[in-house]
């Protein structure tokens, strides 16, 4: 998968959006930060300084969390179909290669190569940041409303909000993974797999009542409930849910991935 | 003629207590002036205090911190954690109002936790002034600043009201601080940038209160030697 130009690509995006982002927030983090608080701003003065890594590490998530998965998109889509297109599929199934040993196989890349970007997330986010910017609390905020936390807190919510974030990137892979056993052009297969991601993230969060029955049941609405774990009284049983959603999604994407890829004909 | 002259004398002065009396009721600013005399003795002080917030919108944890005095107006704050403080921090309000930058009217008198106090309210003269009126609850006999509101004219209010420990003391021992202003119409906070749409709610009052405890450790007053 990494002589792929596309996983290369995309690490690499990341990496100067990163890098981008620190500079920015290095020259202009106080600033941001007034602008965040700016609607306390006529009843309260802050004192403290909350200008520090971990500020760093959940604006950067909060900026891209729903950017990435795309990306992910990008590399995964063509995962299947290119083999097909090139004609190295049928090469390697000819071989004593069962179709389920591949495909798992599949997820199993698509899987690492996420574990890698989350790793190049955290490391070069909240490590760096930490080392740079130093360490403190952090002001979070979900739903309208701020929360200060500690920096152990923080930590442990940064540890388990990439645990969840790998979810939400390995359901969209699955999803994209699927398209790419369906089609057999990789272009199509990436383009069927983010229009639905997009159709999806409008439906989950358009605030029109005429979704409103709809939104449970979509695994998009639950790609921001990382954002859960940074409140001082998280709803374990509710995040719970959230994350057998996301693994029920993984398996059921998985599982018809193989559905369709027994009875693919891979001879034409 | 001895005789004479003794009731000329306690004639006069009794016209000049009733008229110093007459003056002092007429000037309800004078009570202020005379708190801010009192505060004005304060040389220097350094206080531990704690901090406590109800802001719906904001959960913060109780926090502890230090605030130091030097005459004539310098106050530093120091907090162990990131806190939010009352607008306009620590320093009495009152000190600051001049006489000739408001208006002043006496509004009675009024009980604030049992101390009989007198209302007197100022309304700023200038006109581009974004506050309406001060309120302050004086207790006369004290010269001590119980209450304050500041009303401002997008009906906004501040309430800063003090509490003193024991009969004598100058400083107050807590402060409890209450806020509500309209928010300006503004999206609703949110991480996702497809819930752009829709998204836009009614200016809501932002309410919440502040509550402090003070506790000294030390105070210098005027003619009081340098340690």
């Amino acid at each position: 998968m990494f002589t792929r130009p596309f996983a290369l690509i995309a690490l690499m995006v990341v990496f100067v959006l990163i890098l981008l982002f620190g500079f920015s927030f290095a020259f202009q983090g106080e600033e941001f930060f007034q602008s965040l608080t700016a609607i306390f701003g006529k009843g309260v003065e802050f004192e403290g300084d909350l200008v520090n890594g971990n500020l760093f590490a959940y604006q950067f998530l909060q900026s891209t969390w729903y950017f990435i998965p795309l990306l992910v998109v990008f590399v995964t889509g063509g995962m299947v179909s290119e083999e097909k297109s090139q004609g190295t599929l049928k090469m390697i199934l000819s071989r004593p290669v069962s179709r389920t040993g591949f495909l798992s196989a599949k997820f199993g890349v698509a899987a690492v190569f996420i574990l890698i970007l989350i790793v190049l997330i955290a490391l070069f986010t909240l490590g760096a940041g930490l080392l740079i910017f130093g360490n403190g609390e952090l002001l979070a905020f979900d739903d309208g409303k701020f929360t200060l936390i500690s920096a152990n807190r923080a930590l442990l919510s940064f540890a388990i909000a990439y645990g969840y974030y790998f979810l939400v990137l390995f359901s969209v892979a699955s999803l994209s993974l699927l398209f790419s056993v369906l089609f057999t052009d990789s272009v199509k297969s990436i383009m069927a797999t983010a229009s639905i991601i997009l159709a999806l993230y409008f439906i989950s969060n358009l605030n029109i009542p005429f979704f409103e029955s709809v939104r449970p049941f979509l695994f998009t609405s639950y790609f921001s409930s990382w954002s859960k774990v940074f409140t001082t009284g998280v709803s374990w049983m509710n995040f719970s849910f959230d994350i057998i959603l996301l693994v029920v999604h993984i398996l059921v994407f998985y599982g018809l991935a193989m559905m369709f890829f027994g009875k693919k004909e891979i001879l034409d | 003629m001895h005789k004479k002259a003794l009731n000329i004398f306690l004639v006069w002065l009794t016209v000049f207590s009733v008229n110093t009396l007459i003056a002092q009721s007429n000037d309800p600013f004078g009570y202020i002036e005379k708190c801010n005399q009192r505060i004005d003795s304060i040389r220097n002080y350094a206080a531990s205090f704690t901090v406590k917030s109800d802001i719906p919108m904001l959960k913060m944890p109780v926090v502890q911190g230090k605030m130091f005095f030097k005459w004539p107006a310098h106050y530093s704050v120091s907090t162990y954690r990131f806190t939010v403080l009352p607008k306009r921090k620590l320093a009495p309000i009152v000190r600051f109002l001049k006489r000739e930058d408001f208006k002043v009217l006496s509004r009675g008198t009024e009980a604030v936790n049992g101390t009989d106090c007198m209302v007197i309210q100022l309304a700023p003269l200038d006109t581009l002034s974004k506050i309406e009126n001060f309120v302050i609850w004086v207790d006369t006999t004290a010269g001590l600043v119980y209450r304050v509101l500041i009303k401002e004219k997008d009906e906004s209010k501040f309430i800063y009201q003090y509490t003193y420990a024991e009969d004598g003391d100058i400083l107050p021992s807590g402060l409890s601080y209450t806020f509500e202003y309209r928010q300006q119409q503004a999206q609703k906070v949110s991480l996702n940038p497809f819930a752009l749409f829709g998204n836009w709610e009614e200016p809501k009052m932002i309410k919440g209160k502040i509550t402090m405890d003070f506790h000294y450790t030390e105070i210098r007053r005027e003619g009081d030697k340098a340690r």
